[in-house]
């Protein structure tokens, strides 16, 4: 067994990293263990010529649809949204799209202004100054002066491109008056920091082997390795150990061969997403932990938050060079974004417009699965949607509520029998409201922007991308699993960093808003780190 | 490669996929263009996935398949997709995905060269173009 270390950070994601960096630039030793591996940026599959295939088996987003050896299953059963994640250094910012946007200010007092969920214990005030620093550990392209923000500091490329298809959609929020902007996206546009620049190459969702995307495998871990961070792959960690006072006093895990280690720690940090921390959480019971550890209030797991997505999909007369530019990622609207009573729901959503789809992805559907027709339609069909349809989605805010959860599947486990998630959600009836709102409001503008035909995905499975709410934070230690910094109420050594803390889920994507509190968090750590 | 099908299943499935992806427009048949035997390669990647293939097969060949009309095929196609939409769907969307990525429908598209190493040329974003926007009240509220 390894010698005691100082902080011991499960998972190498998005706020693992970042916590990672922020340690060990302040001189504090650690080690991370992450049950995935480094993934090399020449084995992204975009340089092949069946590189589609790839994202529909081995890069596939969905664990249970790639099922690779450091994956771990998930029972979806019993919910209409598949959780979606990969686990490698740089978790699933090797697969996302780059979408970067903050939390607005409303997100963090939706209790104050609107009467529902609870008000978070900091402000976005609060988080400015870690959101500046992620955005240039990250780096950032984008375009100051969007009203729907207070002002932010420069971002570090200009914006990534829009194109023809960005351009055509433009026409019609122009035409609406309605806002829009171009995507904060992680994604450089220009050299920045040893990184090269976009070339538009498009599937940004199979790795990116330009550089240009940040993932936090060359983002934040090469400057924390640098700083004497250490970094274990194919460690899965089994459960948390406590000692006799309750405080957490290391780790039990798997290597890539089965056997058990154990490692002791000062303090454990978990960012292993809002699905693997309560998952290792429930997992992790003794004496004093009966129902898993940090859960005497029973709330680890409950009130998941996903964001659910619907999609409207405008089809084209002109081609749109939709495959040209990260396809995540043109332009996003909130205009529907704050809270009106009059549209029968509270909160809001986001519009994203995304790119075109490929050549396979335009026959089975992409994401809305809505595949084109079968037979002596198919070809007319075909060649009418490839390269002529602009797809519109609907990011709507999610609020917490307790019956949407993950907990312990009875008999489901990964492959060194862990206990495996079994996630159960339902989709509220606000939520339902707020997706319907935004698909009439995006057959609007898809239709001013010129659109003949529109169709529509009411709620998209394959879309968990966002994973949060399960350990929730707050001030009260009956209500909320850890405090305002992160530290689990029940265990003072303990903190969290992942999606998991977010109280609501705002409308918009988690990455940039959940590293900056994961920085926040690592920044309290490293002023204590004398009473370690 | 393991081989799954047999010469018969092999002529049947050949059949199947011209009239799932029929010829047209400069466009070659599926069948004709041999994704049958990537189809094959799915049916061997799991023993669900094969029994799934072999049982769908039989089904269709027992209704006398290759000997009936298009619009005949067309039938017996239409109530697979009915009665078996597990097998059908998997069916037609691995025919998909084998057709929209052989290198001579994407060459047909114009879709032949990888996103990588090239990627594509793109006009930077145009400032001027949020003008409007830009000059809109703050839209956020302020809490």
């Amino acid at each position: 067994m390894r010698d005691r270390v100082d902080v011991l950070i499960v998972g190498a994601g998005a706020s693992g990293a970042a916590v990672a960096w922020r340690l060990s630039e302040a001189g504090i030793g650690v080690l991370c263990l992450e049950q995935g591996g480094w993934v090399a940026p020449e084995t992204y599959p975009t340089t092949r010529a069946d590189w589609e295939l790839h994202r529909q088996t081995d890069f596939h987003p969905d664990p249970n649809v790639r099922g690779l050896p450091a994956d771990y299953p998930v029972n979806t059963a019993a919910s209409p949204i598949d959780p979606l994640m990969y686990n490698a250094v740089g978790g699933s910012t090797i697969h996302w799209s780059g979408h970067f946007p903050r939390f607005r200010p409303s997100d963090f007092r939706v209790r104050s202004l609107d009467g529902v969920a609870d008000d978070w214990p900091l402000s976005y005030a609060d988080l400015e100054p870690f959101f500046d620093v992620n955005d240039r550990m990250m780096g950032v392209a984008g375009l100051p002066g969007d009203p729907a923000y207070p002002p932010k500091s420069p971002r570090q490329t200009p914006p990534i491109p829009i194109g023809r298809l960005g351009h055509t959609i433009v026409g019609g929020f122009e035409k609406l008056g309605w806002h829009w902007w171009p995507s904060d996206s992680a994604i450089l546009t220009a050299p920045y920091d040893g990184r090269r620049a976009c070339n538009n190459c498009g599937p940004c969702d199979v790795g990116c082997p330009v550089g240009a995307k940040a993932s936090t495998d060359i983002t934040y871990w090469p400057k924390a390795l640098a700083r004497g961070a250490r970094l274990e792959t194919g460690a899965r960690v089994r459960e948390i150990t406590v000692s006799a006072d309750g405080r957490a006093d290391g780790v039990v895990y798997h290597d890539r061969q089965g056997r058990v280690h154990e490692q002791k720690a000062r303090i454990v940090v978990l960012a292993a997403n809002g699905v693997g921390t309560p998952r290792l959480l429930l997992n992790s019971t003794s004496g004093r932990f009966p129902h898993g550890l940090a859960n005497d209030t029973g709330l680890v797991g409950k009130n998941l938050m996903f964001h659910p997505y619907a999609l409207a999909r405008g089809l084209f007369d002109e081609r749109l060079e939709g495959h040209r530019g990260p396809n995540g990622c043109a332009i996003i609207s909130q205009e529907f974004y704050e809270t009106d009573r009059a549209r029968g729901f509270v909160r809001g959503y986001s519009f994203q417009v995304t790119r075109g789809l490929n050549p396979i992805g335009t026959a089975n559907g992409g994401l809305s699965a809505q595949r084109v027709p079968w037979g002596a339609r198919h070809r007319a069909a075909y060649d009418a949607r490839f390269d002529h349809t602009i797809t519109i989605a609907v990011v709507g805010d999610d609020l917490p509520e307790a019956h949407n959860r993950v907990e312990l599947d009875g008999t489901l486990t990964d492959a060194d029998g862990i206990p495996a998630p079994r996630i159960v959600y339902t989709l509220s009836e606000n939520s339902r409201k707020l997706l319907d709102h935004g698909l009439a409001r995006a057959d609007d503008v898809l239709r001013a922007a010129g659109a003949r035909e529109v169709a529509s995905t009411p709620l998209l499975r394959t879309a968990g991308w966002h994973l949060m709410g399960t350990a929730r934070m707050g001030t009260d230690p009956r209500r909320s699993v850890v405090d305002p910094y992160g530290r689990c109420h029940d265990v003072p050594n303990l903190y969290i960093v992942d999606g998991s803390i977010l109280i609501t889920g705002g409308a918009v994507n988690p990455t940039s808003t959940i590293q900056a509190l994961a920085l926040r968090i690592a920044d309290r750590i490293a002023r204590n780190a004398r009473t370690l | 490669m393991p081989e799954i099908f047999g010469p018969a299943e092999r002529e049947l499935l050949t059949v199947v996929l011209d009239r799932l992806v029929p010829a047209g427009r400069g466009f070659p048949a599926a069948g004709a263009l041999g994704i049958g035997a990537y189809l094959e390669q799915v049916a061997a990647t799991t023993p669900a996935a094969r029994r799934l293939f072999v049982e769908g097969l039989r089904e269709i060949a027992m209704a006398g398949f290759t000997a009936l009309t298009g619009d005949e095929q067309d039938a017996v196609l239409e109530r697979l997709e009915r009665d078996r939409p597990a097998f059908f769907e998997v069916l037609v969307r691995q025919t998909y995905s084998g057709y929209y990525s052989h290198p001579a429908v994407l060459a047909l598209l114009g879709e032949d060269r990888p996103p990588q190493p090239h990627g594509h040329p793109l006009d930077p974003f145009a400032n001027g173009l949020v003008d409007r926007v830009r000059r809109s009240p703050f839209t956020y509220r302020r809490p």
